[in-house]
């Protein structure tokens, strides 16, 4: 097997792509695979695009932004008001004071109250708030998980694990405009006393998606 | 004699009643749910390839943005067909990345489809490998 990328070596899903490359019919210049090969070799040939800036973008979305990110966003929210009050107001240029890799999101936050959950999705293509959370999960591209969050989503919510009160409003925020959303949670009641550690700890992909909500110690 | 599977069984595995596969496997699959540092990440190579290549090339493009990126995979994930099923998830969203990067490519006048056949074809006949990618290397060595 040959070498995708200088990157590959110690991938363990090195073993999927035998699978892949089999399952899109193996002598085929439609394989998306060769497709992807085609367009950076003529991009770089081009001068477009260098292979390190390719490599390095698929090193930075592997290691470096990941949920993390968000999670500090939502902690200074709960910490700092002024910072909370900037994040809802832009929410595009409250992140970037982190200097988090960036460039193609621009992201709007949502606040969850006691009375209001917000849940996000893209229905169209799956966009997806990538700069604090990363890569997208499987699920959150299935067509299940596009089309019945807009339809049912206290059923779907329930299917998370997140059983939500009837009083509770839910409200669905579809990503498929130019805008990508992402969900503010609500801060423990003790927020001020609690190590921001910790703090960091509670907030998940899945608490910033809305398909969770922050669960106190 | 060997027993059929029921094939209310198959029905309920793969579709829900409105005509979608269950999002149940999908989620217990999902490791990285309440990890921070459980990255998720690419099933293959060349989907981390597509990825990379037009988050790279967007960002580096003084021709084209990332809307127009987005209306084009809009637009190849609405042509394509319904989703069956639950295990191609991944693969097909990067094909259509690749897809849409290939129109969006086209219509910037930066590339010709002939163009971009002919080169995904040398990649499929060994003329060209992987390693004009890898540093160092020149398309020439081959």
């Amino acid at each position: 097997m040959t070498h995708d990328n200088p990157h590959d070596h110690d991938h363990a899903h090195e073993h999927d792509h035998s699978l892949t490359h089999d399952q899109v019919s193996e002598f085929s210049p439609d394989d998306p695979e060769a497709r992807a090969r085609a367009l950076q070799s003529l991009l770089v040939e081009k001068g477009l695009v260098s292979t390190e800036a390719v490599d390095e973008a698929i090193r930075a979305y592997e290691q470096d932004i990941g949920p993390l990110n968000g999670a500090k966003v939502v902690v200074r929210a709960w910490l700092d008001d002024q910072y909370r009050e900037r994040l809802l107001e832009d929410g595009k240029a409250a992140v970037s004071e982190f200097g988090f890799d960036h460039g193609i999101d621009d992201l709007v936050f949502v606040e969850n109250t006691p009375d209001v959950h917000n849940v996000v999705v893209c229905t169209l293509c799956s966009c997806y708030p990538w700069s604090i959370l990363g890569l997208p999960p499987t699920w959150y591209k299935s067509e299940a998980y596009r089309a019945r969050i807009v339809r049912e989503p206290r059923t779907v919510l329930a299917e998370f694990g997140l059983e939500l009160p009837e009083g509770i409003d839910v409200r669905v925020w579809d990503s498929s405009s130019d805008l990508r959303y992402a969900v503010l949670p609500q801060p423990p009641t003790d927020v001020e006393k609690t190590d921001e550690a910790e703090l960091l700890e509670l907030v998940t992909r899945d608490t910033m998606v809305g398909v969770d909500r922050v669960v106190y110690p | 004699m060997t027993e059929k599977p029921d094939p209310r069984e198959s029905t309920r595995e793969t579709a829900t009643d409105e005509g979608y596969p269950p999002l149940e496997r999908l989620l217990s699959d999902d490791i990285s749910s309440d990890l921070q540092t459980e990255m998720y990440s690419f099933d293959a190579p060349w989907q981390a390839r597509s990825f990379g290549l037009v988050v790279a090339s967007i960002r580096q493009s003084e021709t084209f943005d990332w809307d127009q990126f987005q209306s084009r995979l809009i637009g190849a994930i609405e042509e394509a067909p319904d989703q069956q099923d639950n295990t191609r998830i991944e693969q097909q969203y990067y094909q259509r990345w690749i897809e849409a990067f290939e129109t969006l490519l086209v219509d910037s006048n930066i590339l010709t489809t002939e163009e971009i056949d002919s080169r995904a074809n040398d990649f499929v006949l060994n003329e060209r490998t992987a390693e004009e990618f890898v540093e160092g290397k020149q398309t020439s060595d081959h």
